[in-house]
C-alpha cells in the first residue's frame, strides 16, 4: 500500500506541527499585546465615535454626484463602468453644439465604488462625494438619476422660438454692423 | 410514586425537590418538568450567550477587527440582542422547505442533542437523566441527531445541501469508529460506561484525571477529542456546517427564524463537545479540594468548576477553528483512518497492557 506505517507515522508528526503552528501564529493576536497584532479596523463613523464624513480622507469614495451643467454626455463614464451601472441617454439640444443629457441614471446597488468612472471624466461633473449612508427599504430608490429629462415638443418648440428671435436678432444686429453704404446698398436691392 | 423513584429517574430533579418536604405525585411532575427546563437552561445559556460573544470576539481579534462593541461594554450581551432579534425575524418558507416535515426532522435533531445534553453530569446532584451506559446512550444521539439533518438537508433537494448532507453521512462513519473506541479504555479502567461513574472515578487534581490514568489514556484521549472536533463540524472539518461560505450546506434552504434556530446547532454542538470532553477525560466536575463543609452549596462550586473547564476547551477549540483553513473530505478521511483509528486502537492496547501488569488496578503510571 502507499500509505505504508512510515508515511502514517510521518503524517501523525506533521499533522500535529500543522496544529502547534497555526496555534502559535494566531495567539499573539488573541490578547494584541503588539500594535501589529492589534485591530487594523476604524469604527463604524457615527455618533459613538469622533469620525464624521467630513473628517473623512479627501479621496473617499462615496456616492457618485453628476453635475449635469458641466456633463458634456461622452459615455466615457458609461463605457468604463465594469459594472454597467451608469446608463446615459442624449438628444439634440438647444445647442447643436453639445448634447442634451436627457437620462443619467447611477445604480447605487450595482456600483462597486472603484472610482473609474471619476478618472475619466473628461469635464470634472462626475464626482464621489463623502456620503456613505444610503441604505433604504427600496431597491429602486438607489438608482439616483441626475438627467434633464426627455426634451418634450412643447420644450422644441420654445427651442425654436427662441432659435429663431435670436436668428432675427443677430440677422439685425448685422445689418446694423454693416457700413452705412453697405446698409444703403442692402436696402435698395430689398427694395428692388 | 416515592421521591426515590425520582431519584431513580432525575437525581437533579429529586435534588430540587429536597429543598421542599412536599411529595406527592404532582409536585414529582413539576420537579420532573422544572428539574428538565432548569438543566436545559444551564446548558443552553452559556451555549448561546456566551460561545456566540466568545466565537465572534475570538474571530474578530485573529482577522485584526474589533468585533462586537456596541451591545454592553465590549460588545458582551451581544448574544442577548441576537436572541431578542431573532423574534422580530420574518417567518418565511420556500417552497422547498414547507411542510411539517422539516419541522419534525429539526425539531429531531435538536430533540436528540438535548437527549444527549441531559445525560451529562454537571456535578454530584446536577444529573437530569440517570441512564446507564449514559457514554453509549450520548454516542448514539449525537449520530441520530445529524441522521435527522441528513435527512432535512437531502428533502430540499438543493444541490448544496445534498452534497453536503452525503459529506455528513461519511462523516458519521469518520468520527463515530474513534469515538467509540476511545471510550473503551475509560470503560476498561472505571469498569464503567457511565459517565457519572466516570467523573466519580476521576480526581480534581490535573494528574487524577482520566487523561493521564495510564499510559494508554492519553492515546483515547487525543482519539476523543478529535472526532468530536469533526463531530462538531466547524472549521477545519467544516464539510456541513460552512460558515466561510456564501451557502451555509445543509441549512442553505432554510431563513430567516428557522435559519436562526439552524445555526444555534452549531454552536450547541460545540458545547456539547467541549463538555464530553470534560467530562470523560479532563476531571468533570470533581473539585480538588474538600467540599463537605458547603453541604448542598457544593453543587454550585461543582458545577463552576465543570463550566470553567468547558468554557477554556471551548475556548481552544473556538481558536483552532480561526486558525485552520478548511479540510477537504479526503483530508477528514486521512485523519480518521490513518491517525484516529490507530490512535485509538493503541490506547486501548496499551491500557489493556496496563491494566495486566498494574494488576488490574488503573494506578497513575508514574508512581
Amino acid at each position: 500500500m502507499a500509505l505504508a506505517q512510515g508515511r502514517v507515522f510521518f503524517g501523525v508528526r506533521k499533522n500535529l506541527a500543522t496544529a502547534y503552528r497555526v496555534l502559535r501564529v494566531t495567539f499573539p493576536y488573541l490578547f494584541g499585546y503588539r500594535s501589529e497584532y492589534r485591530e487594523n479596523t476604524e469604527q463604524y463613523p457615527d455618533r459613538v465615535s469622533a469620525r464624521m464624513p467630513e473628517d473623512l480622507p479627501a479621496k473617499v469614495r462615496g456616492i457618485l454626484k453628476n453635475d449635469i451643467e458641466k456633463c458634456s454626455g461622452c459615455r466615457y463614464c458609461a463605457d468604463v463602468c465594469p459594472v454597467n451601472c451608469i446608463e446615459i441617454e442624449t438628444e439634440v439640444g438647444p445647442d447643436r453644439s453639445l448634447s442634451w443629457v436627457s437620462v443619467f441614471d447611477i445604480d447605487h446597488s450595482k456600483c462597486i465604488f472603484c472610482g473609474m468612472c471619476v478618472e475619466s471624466c473628461p469635464t470634472g461633473s462626475l464626482i464621489h462625494t463623502k456620503e456613505y449612508e444610503a441604505s433604504t427599504e427600496k431597491l429602486d430608490s438607489l438608482v439616483m438619476g441626475f438627467g434633464r429629462g426627455w426634451v418634450t415638443q412643447n420644450m422644441k418648440d420654445a427651442w425654436n422660438r427662441e432659435q429663431q428671435a435670436k436668428e432675427a436678432k443677430a440677422e439685425e444686429a448685422a445689418v446694423n454692423e454693416l457700413s452705412p453704404i453697405s446698409a444703403e446698398i442692402k436696402r435698395r436691392l430689398e427694395g428692388s | 410514586m416515592s421521591t426515590i423513584l425520582l431519584s431513580e429517574i432525575s437525581p437533579f430533579s429529586a435534588f430540587l425537590m429536597s429543598f421542599t418536604d412536599g411529595s406527592t405525585l404532582s409536585t414529582q411532575i413539576f420537579f420532573l418538568i422544572f428539574g428538565f427546563l432548569l438543566f436545559l437552561a444551564s446548558f443552553l445559556v452559556p451555549a448561546f450567550f456566551a460561545i456566540n460573544y466568545l466565537d465572534r470576539k475570538i474571530c474578530g481579534d485573529i482577522q485584526m477587527r474589533i468585533g462586537p462593541n456596541l451591545a454592553g461594554p465590549h460588545g458582551i450581551f451581544q448574544g442577548v440582542a441576537d436572541f431578542i432579534k431573532s423574534f422580530e425575524k420574518i417567518r418565511t418558507e420556500s417552497q422547498a422547505t414547507s411542510g411539517g416535515f422539516f419541522f419534525v426532522t429539526i425539531s429531531m435533531a435538536i430533540a436528540f442533542l438535548v437527549f444527549a445534553a441531559i445525560n451529562v453530569p454537571v456535578s454530584s446532584q446536577w444529573l437530569y437523566s440517570n441512564v446507564d451506559l449514559s457514554a453509549l446512550f450520548v454516542v448514539v444521539a449525537l449520530v441520530v441527531s445529524r441522521l435527522f439533518l441528513f435527512w432535512s438537508a437531502y428533502k430540499t433537494a438543493n444541490a448544496w445541501s445534498t452534497v453536503s448532507a452525503f459529506n455528513m453521512l461519511s462523516v458519521i462513519g469518520y468520527f463515530l469508529v474513534p469515538l467509540t473506541l476511545a471510550l473503551v479504555s475509560p470503560a476498561l479502567l472505571v469498569g464503567s460506561l457511565d459517565l457519572q461513574n466516570i467523573a466519580l472515578a476521576q480526581g480534581g487534581m490535573p494528574w487524577e484525571w482520566m487523561v493521564f490514568n495510564g499510559p494508554g489514556s492519553f492515546f483515547s484521549f487525543a482519539s476523543f477529542a478529535v472526532a468530536l472536533f469533526i463531530w462538531h463540524g466547524r472549521a477545519p472539518s467544516n464539510l456541513f456546517f460552512e460558515s466561510t461560505s456564501v451557502k451555509s450546506e445543509v441549512i442553505s434552504e432554510f431563513e430567516g427564524r428557522r435559519y436562526f434556530v439552524l445555526k444555534q446547532i452549531e454552536v450547541f454542538s460545540l458545547f456539547l463537545a467541549a463538555a464530553l470532553i470534560v467530562t470523560v477525560y479532563l476531571g468533570a466536575w470533581r473539585a480538588p479540594f474538600s467540599l463537605e463543609s458547603f453541604g448542598r452549596a457544593a453543587n454550585i462550586v461543582e458545577a463552576c468548576i465543570f463550566f470553567t473547564k468547558t468554557m477554556f476547551v471551548t475556548f481552544v477549540m473556538i481558536w483552532f477553528r480561526w486558525s485552520m483553513p478548511s479540510a477537504r473530505l479526503k483530508q477528514i478521511s486521512n485523519l480518521s483512518w490513518y491517525l484516529l483509528l490507530p490512535a485509538g486502537f493503541a490506547g486501548v492496547a496499551i491500557t489493556l497492557l496496563w491494566l495486566a501488569v498494574s494488576r488490574g488496578e488503573g494506578v497513575r503510571w508514574w508512581l
